[in-house]
């Protein structure tokens, strides 16, 4: 099936929004392990 | 009862098996196109010479049976068993010649490490490798990372008899959609985009750090192509720590976690579908298992002096720990910090990280986290049942691509993988220590192995002993394939070559 002009820029956008908030959510990953490091870092500091 | 091959499954095996090395071939033109660009005239030499033997190679074992049938699971099974050893050794011959390698077995330990995308390497001085070779080693780690028969399938080396018993032999039970061609059109293109965007960010970014600029498009390319299919070379020998560059290692940990997530929650995600990506077992329990690592982790390293300030283990703490769950494999540390400086607490932190690596269906290695989450919700379902009453039925469901209920097999199938990955990274380790190595190095380089992990500590190096080089290389062998394709490989073998044994009942009748 043949998909017109309009749906393959749709489906594009689509596509493109999607992987900008997947990878934006992995950007949210990365900073919820480095605000892991800082906490367990400062609370070992605070032990020693 | 076993099945045993018959002649003519052996040759039908021998057709599909050739017309994967003639594929193979396919791949030394990269290189030998490169070798003319550059003008690396020996380099240019070897791989047409390669060429030469792989097409001979292949054109012979096509004729052990001109018609082949369609194959059958059986079949599928021994032609990527196979196929994994028989483009390893291919794959070798050009690399060994190149004249950076001790032996042979080193040559092919890194031809395994490639295809396998294991990443890690027995090379001698790396640096000085010509253009050629090194376009070569990325090429496997793309063939590998994607799946020899993924590629294989998608140009049409199959032609329309394309089974989904290859598909599913090669450790990728999951089909992005229904039909397997589409499948791999979609990982081949989806791949591509990745690494194309990407090449040409960290190439900007080489070209400014000051490498020029045919080098930083070459290099950026490999370590793109290492980064998004979780493989581990590098062009240089101190990996990605050679380029001293921040925004590099920020677009490295970007790939590497896209490289990470399966195929088949990208094509939900392409079609709009982002919320299946947040439901899915494997994002939860990819959340909650590296939050409890890093805290174990940095617990552990706030005590070492080379993590003494808060900036330096960010940076370095994030890359190590995202490079081996990924099962990457890239360091910004050197082999000597990694076992000296970094805690042993640290240390084996990294190696528990890698030997569950990351999602199922992806180009990464381990474990796999949907496995984890599965036996996780199995233990739950038994604790569930014990302090429910007789009448009632526990059912317990998880979302994977739709929401799932978790039955028995689902739960035998996670449990015998991840045994025989537990397995194979404890005699792995037994096999090191027997050779009079460290415990701690030789568990961590039993999982980086078996993992497809490749960050080695310095154990894997050119000159170590002969029979822990090839159980290495049986382990990332069986690692990529998830042991089931090769032990049901090596038991087929068995059977066949031993001589049928006639019943007893049948026995007594022909001789009385």
């Amino acid at each position: 099936m043949q998909k017109t002009r309009a749906e393959i820029v749709s489906s594009i956008k689509t596509g493109a929004k999607t992987i900008s908030l997947l990878i934006l959510s992995l950007l949210c990953f990365i900073l919820f392990l480095d605000v892991i490091m800082v906490v367990i870092r400062f609370v070992v500091g605070l032990a020693n | 009862m076993w099945q045993r091959f018959t002649l003519y499954d052996i040759r039908v095996i021998g057709h599909y098996l050739g017309m994967l090395v003639l594929f193979s071939a396919l791949l030394m033109v990269v290189p030998f196109v490169t070798a003319i660009i550059f003008g690396e005239w020996e380099p240019a030499s070897r791989y047409l010479w390669s060429l030469g033997i792989a097409l001979l190679l292949g054109s012979a074992l096509r004729f052990c049976r001109i018609h082949p049938g369609r194959l059958n699971r059986q079949q599928a099974l021994a032609v990527v068993g196979f196929a994994w050893i028989v483009l390893g050794i291919n794959c070798s011959i050009p690399l060994y010649y190149s004249g950076h390698y001790a032996t042979f077995w080193d040559a092919l330990f890194d031809a395994v490490s490639g295809i396998t995308t294991t990443g890690a390497s027995l090379i001698v001085d790396l640096d000085h490798l010509s253009y050629a070779d090194n376009m070569f080693r990325f090429m496997m780690h793309l063939l590998g990372g994607l799946g020899v028969i993924v590629v294989a399938l998608s140009l049409g080396i199959f032609g329309k008899r394309a089974s989904s018993s290859l598909f599913t032999s090669e450790a990728r039970s999951e089909h992005v959609v229904p039909n397997i061609i589409q499948s791999t059109y979609f990982i081949a293109r989806l791949t591509g985009a990745f690494i194309g965007v990407s090449t040409v960010v960290v190439g900007i970014l080489m070209i400014v750090v000051g490498i020029e600029p045919a080098r930083a498009i070459l290099q950026s390319f490999w370590v793109c192509v290492s980064g998004f299919v979780t493989g581990g070379f590098t062009p240089m020998q101190q990996s990605i720590f050679y380029y001293h560059a921040f925004s590099i290692e920020c677009v490295l940990i970007l790939l590497m976690l896209l490289g990470s997530i399966s195929f088949v929650v990208y094509s939900e995600i392409l079609r709009g579908r982002i919320g299946q990506f947040f439901r899915d077992i494997e994002t939860h329990t990819a959340l909650i298992w590296l939050g409890a690592m890093t805290v174990v982790f940095t617990a552990s390293l706030a005590t070492s002096p080379l993590f003494s300030d808060m900036l330096t283990m960010l940076r370095r703490g994030i890359f190590m720990i995202i490079s081996v769950f990924t099962t990457t494999g890239f360091s910004v540390i050197t082999n000597n910090q990694l076992t000296t400086v970094m805690t042993s607490g640290a240390f084996l932190s990294l190696a528990v990280i890698m030997a569950v690596g990351g999602c199922a269906g992806s180009t990464s290695g381990g474990i796999k986290f949907s496995r984890v989450g599965i036996i996780a919700k199995s233990i739950v379902s038994t604790i569930k049942e014990a302090i429910s009453p007789d009448s009632a039925s526990v059912v317990i469901t998880f979302n994977h691509i739709g929401r799932r209920i978790l039955s028995a097999s689902i739960v035998k199938e996670a449990m015998t993988i991840f045994t025989l990955y537990v397995v194979t990274y404890m005699i792995g380790a037994l096999v090191g220590i027997a050779h009079g190595y460290d415990a701690q190095n030789a568990i961590f380089e039993s999982v980086a192995m078996t993992s497809n992990g490749g960050l080695t500590t310095g154990l894997a190096t050119s000159g170590m002993p002969l029979s822990l080089e090839i159980f290495y290389i049986f382990q990332m062998w069986a690692g990529r394939l998830e042991f089931i394709t090769l032990l049901a490989l090596a038991v087929q073998i068995v059977v066949s070559v031993l001589p049928r044994r006639i019943p007893r009942d049948l026995e007594k009748r022909i001789r009385s």
